[in-house]
């Protein structure tokens, strides 16, 4: 009897704050359908104010433009940081990155945001650097602006990056670069036509993970942006909290549920058509 | 179409070639002369330094010491894309993105061939190694045999002048092995490439190579054909490697022009061939190889100049079809084997009988004792 | 691990569910009537209304009372609007727009304003079965008086070339709409005209900079020198922002400055008779003399003292204008977005 119950009651937490979990989101559905002036018939009117007003909208295209620049950026720079980490480092230097990483994810992402207001304030490192090298007369806007809103967001998505792309790398047979170079394939076209390749699913993945992270974030463009950089997660919760426009909000959250599901569907598809091409 | 690939043939030449990984010597000052169009076959127990001697010349090992000269020119500085050097690697390394004959196009397109040549080539080593119909499947779809022969054929489309195999056939089962061996050699012998092949396995060096090099401890223990590493290995390391063999312990008690008189305890003795062995030893092994030898009755009148004999009594056994093992032991409790041929096996032996085991002294190995 | 078939996981999570929904209900209803909660701010807020009201409220009725934080009143409207009827506080520290949609919502309980002794000694717009005011906080201008190259005495200087990039603006209609009305009546409009209030701020956008959502916002943006200028600010910002040097300086900006009325809702289905009594204690001439000391906010009891502190930041012929934030309420959605979209991008 005990035996067989055991399953049952090993994932009955999880199930707990599942289901809880689910009870939010659905009651958070049920908000978006009510009508704006205390009707209670179930109505399309929030989808259809978000989808017909101008600057709603624009917190929905300029977060995927930040998003997606964002992630191509921490691809760009995670890459190397993963190819290197696994490639040419010495285990001394490895454990060194990965040390480095692991106090990424570990600490507190308000309180490395409030890191970068410090180095990329009007009196931060940066600035201080800048001026004193010469290269600028006055401190430079560096953050309240989209420019640090990227920085915050590449920061906070790239330790994912890293050991999502890491996971490939490590798993990369090098006989088949090196099978590239005896086939006359100079480095470069070694790591496109060979490296790269191989690491898509890695790419995908990491791709993932950081658009929707970035697609989703609050405190960065909250702290970082100085009102001035138009995130979802802002303008939920600008209406549902600062308006207390539950609806409108909740409608907003929605079509960010929707967004983020179409992204993990349209990528991992991607990524399961790649990699049926030539796996079995 | 056809379009028959060419190759300039190019020799090999190691001089002094060390190799060493964190501070362990893996090669250690080997020389080898690798003539043009010559298949050598690289043979030894894991850990031997043969992998590294391939890597070495492929460019992928730097060596510690020593040079490289592949066609008269000196490679140690050259990167691996510049070698023109093919590989194929034991788990193939096919480009699992790519479909057969875009791993063959590789190459091509790395070397800049022109498209319409390179269609032409990929046809004639599609053709050559019956691969035509697998050209668009992706190398997981394929079986053992099959990735060999992409692998092979990958490495051999751009021409390399030297081809460079690490135990090609490891990951085929017995059969297809033994089908592939021939059909390896014969290829590597059309294309008349100069090759190099490491592996494990005696028989596949010795029916895929013309010269076989036996490694022991990062050197080169013997080269030579298969039947010099067989009828006169000149350790017992290589001896061991290549085939089964008896031995004695034995001391040089005589020596003449023609031959030298052998001691091998309880007053019995051998003779050996005086060119077998070198003047100043005494302490020497004495070998014969168990298909040398032939069991005689007992009585049966020996030619003592022409052969040698010790009494052993038959303790085993072992019919196998073509070949029938014999277990003998001799008086002083050292086990013999004897190998006959099943038709030619017409004396009855009887289990626990005594016979004389002859043989001819020329069949008569002497080596340098382990100690030496 | 057993796999569960799909007909079992899907029981599992009905029942799982069935049980985090009897919770939910199981809370709602063991409302302890005994303690007064209260609905309010933290922070300084909260540790002055601790110290100058509910210690000695319990100490004089032996009502025991605690408060659960918001971060803003909004926020509080938000979670009262989506948990309809299923609020155990008391009291709502609030202010006037928030109730006043609160209202609307059937959220509140009437406040028996004939049981407030006390109400006689404040001025009768703030008292009223909705709410009633607690305090009154000035609003101007903060500024750094080190980087600022001029000395800026009104309005309209918000305007000037000197100040660009330098200013901190509320975030959309945040200050409930406090600063657009503002804007708008400067201008020559009113609460219910606000085209002249944007237009005003369109010509103030080149010198801001940053939008700040809250008050704590607005004092790190002072003092670590982020910002030269906040063009909104509650005066006790100015105290804050004061601790971390003598630099700056609050402007009550000509020709006139707002002030927002805080006040307190009795919530629906609350403790109604103790509620009273602590609103009616709460405005009684001592209490507000000693919570407008600590917060540097007007007492709202018209007997009660200024603070020293705040008269100087706030001279005595300071002109004070009332906005009218019932009317303001409805159109805050509107405002925020306009706000957004004209002067933020």
């Amino acid at each position: 009897m005990f035996a067989r119950l055991m399953p049952y009651t090993l994932v009955a937490p999880a199930l707990l704050l599942i289901s809880t979990l689910l009870m939010g989101l659905s009651s958070v559905l049920g908000w978006s359908f009510q009508g704006g002036s205390g009707s209670e018939a179930a109505s399309l009117i929030q989808y259809e104010n978000l989808a017909t007003n101008e600057s709603y909208r624009h917190f929905f295209t300029y977060s995927l433009w930040l998003a997606a620049v964002s992630t191509f950026v921490a691809l760009i720079l995670g890459f190397p940081v993963a190819y290197y980490m696994e490639i040419k480092a010495s285990p001394h230097q490895r454990r060194l990155i990965f040390a480095g990483l692991l106090a990424m994810f570990l600490s507190d992402y308000v309180l490395k945001m409030f890191g970068l207001i410090l180095i990329l304030g009007r009196s931060g490192l940066v600035n201080r650097l800048a001026m004193g090298l010469g290269l600028a007369d006055s401190p430079l806007r560096l953050m309240y602006n989209e420019f640090g809103v990227l920085v915050g967001l590449v920061s906070g998505i790239l330790p994912y990056m890293i050991l999502s792309l890491n996971g490939v790398i490590a798993r990369l047979d090098k006989r088949l670069q090196e099978a590239a170079a005896l086939l006359g394939a100079p480095p470069w076209r070694i790591f496109l036509l060979v490296t790269l390749p191989l690491c898509i699913p890695g790419i995908i993945a990491g791709t993932m993970l950081s658009f929707l992270l970035s697609l989703n974030s609050f405190v960065t463009p909250m702290l970082l942006g100085g009102g001035r950089v138009d995130m979802i997660a802002v303008l939920i919760f600008d209406q549902a909290i600062n308006l207390a426009n539950l609806p409108l909000g909740s409608a907003a959250a929605g079509v960010l549920f929707l967004i983020s599901g179409a992204v993990i569907l349209l990528l991992s598809l991607l990524g399961d058509r790649y990699q049926k091409r030539f796996q079995r | 179409m056809t379009l028959s690939l060419s190759f300039k043939k190019r020799g090999i030449t190691l001089t002094g070639l060390s190799v060493e990984l964190q501070g362990k010597p893996i090669l250690d000052n080997v020389d080898l002369e690798i003539l043009p169009g010559e298949i050598i076959a690289l043979l030894g127990p894991s850990g031997c330094g043969k992998t590294t001697m391939l890597r070495a010349i492929a460019g992928l090992q730097r060596p510690t010491a020593g040079e490289i000269v592949v066609g008269g020119q000196a490679m140690n500085d050259v990167a691996p894309y510049r070698r023109n050097v093919g590989m194929v690697f034991q788990s193939y390394a096919l480009f699992p993105h790519m479909t057969v004959a875009e791993n063959i196009l590789f190459g091509l397109k790395m070397h800049g061939v022109a498209p319409a040549e390179r269609q032409g080539i990929l046809e004639a080593t599609l053709s050559m190694l019956e691969l035509g119909s697998l050209r668009d499947a992706y190398p997981a779809r394929l079986s053992g045999g099959q990735q060999q022969r992409v692998a092979i054929a990958r490495s051999i489309a751009t021409q390399p002048s030297v081809l460079l195999l690490d135990e090609p056939l490891s990951a085929l089962d017995k059969k297809l092995k033994d089908d592939m061996r021939n059909e390896l050699r014969n290829l590597l012998k059309k294309v008349g490439m100069t090759a190099i092949i490491v592996t494990h396995d005696q028989e596949e060096a010795l029916a895929i190579a013309d010269r076989v090099a036996v490694m022991e401890n990062g050197r080169i223990a013997q080269i030579g054909t298969g039947g010099d590493l067989y009828h006169h290995p000149n350790c017992r390391f290589v001896a061991d490697f290549v085939g089964y063999m008896n031995y004695f312990d034995g001391r040089v008690s005589g020596r003449s022009d023609r031959s030298v008189d052998l001691d091998i305890g309880r007053d019995r003795s051998l003779k050996a061939r005086a060119a077998a062995i070198a003047p100043s030893q005494d302490d020497v092994i004495v070998a014969v190889r168990p298909e040398a030898i032939r069991p005689v009755v007992n009585a049966t009148p020996i030619d003592r100049e022409a052969f040698n004999s010790v009494t052993a009594r038959l303790i085993g056994e072992e019919f196998l079809g073509i070949i029938t093992n014999l277990r003998f032991q001799d008086d002083e409790g050292r086990e013999l084997l004897v190998i006959r041929s099943g038709h030619d096996n017409r004396t009855q032996l009887r289990a626990g009988e005594r016979y004389a085991l002859i043989w001819p002294i020329d069949a008569t190995i002497l080596m340098p004792t382990d100690a030496s | 691990m057993t796999t569960l078939s799909r007909r079992h996981t899907l029981k599992l999570a009905a029942a799982s569910g069935l049980v985090g929904y009897l919770g939910q209900i199981g809370f709602s209803q063991a409302q302890a009537k005994k303690l007064l909660k209260i609905i309010a701010w933290g922070g300084t807020y909260g540790d002055a209304m601790r110290s100058s009201w509910l210690e000695p409220f319990a100490a004089a009725s032996g009502i025991q009372s605690e408060i659960q934080l918001q971060s803003s009143s909004m926020e509080t409207l938000a979670s009262l609007r989506a948990n309809k009827n299923r609020n155990d506080a008391d009291l709502w520290f609030s202010a006037i727009a928030p109730t006043s949609l609160a209202k609307n919502d059937g959220l509140l309980s009437p406040i028996p304003v004939g049981q407030l002794k006390n109400a006689s000694q404040l001025p009768a717009a703030v008292v009223n079965d909705t709410y009633v005011g607690i305090w009154s906080l000035p609003y101007g201008i903060i500024y750094n008086a080190k980087t600022v190259p001029f000395e800026i005495t009104k309005w309209e200087d918000l305007t000037d070339k000197r100040l660009k990039g330098m200013v901190s603006a509320p975030y959309g209609a945040n200050y409930n709409g406090m600063f657009i009305a503002l804007l708008a009546l400067l201008a020559g409009g009113d609460e219910k005209n606000v085209d002249p209030g944007f237009e005003l701020a369109k010509k103030m956008k080149p010198n801001f900079s940053i939008f700040t959502t809250s008050d704590s916002e607005q004092i790190r943006l002072l003092t670590s020198g982020e910002a030269d200028v906040v063009a909104f600010a509650p005066v006790a910002n100015y105290f804050a922002a004061r601790k971390a040097g003598a630099h700056f300086r609050f402007v009550c900006a000509k020709p006139y400055i707002p002030v927002s009325i805080s006040n307190v809702a009795i919530l629906k289905d609350a403790n109604v008779e103790a509620a009273t009594r602590f609103i009616d204690f709460a405005i009684s001439k001592e209490p507000q003399q000693k919570i407008a000391q600590l917060l540097g906010c007007l007492p709202i009891n018209t007997q009660s003292d200024v603070a020293p502190a705040l008269r100087e930041a706030v001279p005595a012929d300071t002109e004070f204008r009332f906005l009218q934030e019932g009317v303001m309420a409805g159109q805050l959605s509107g405002w925020n977005d306009r706000w957004q979209r004209e002067i933020q991008r």
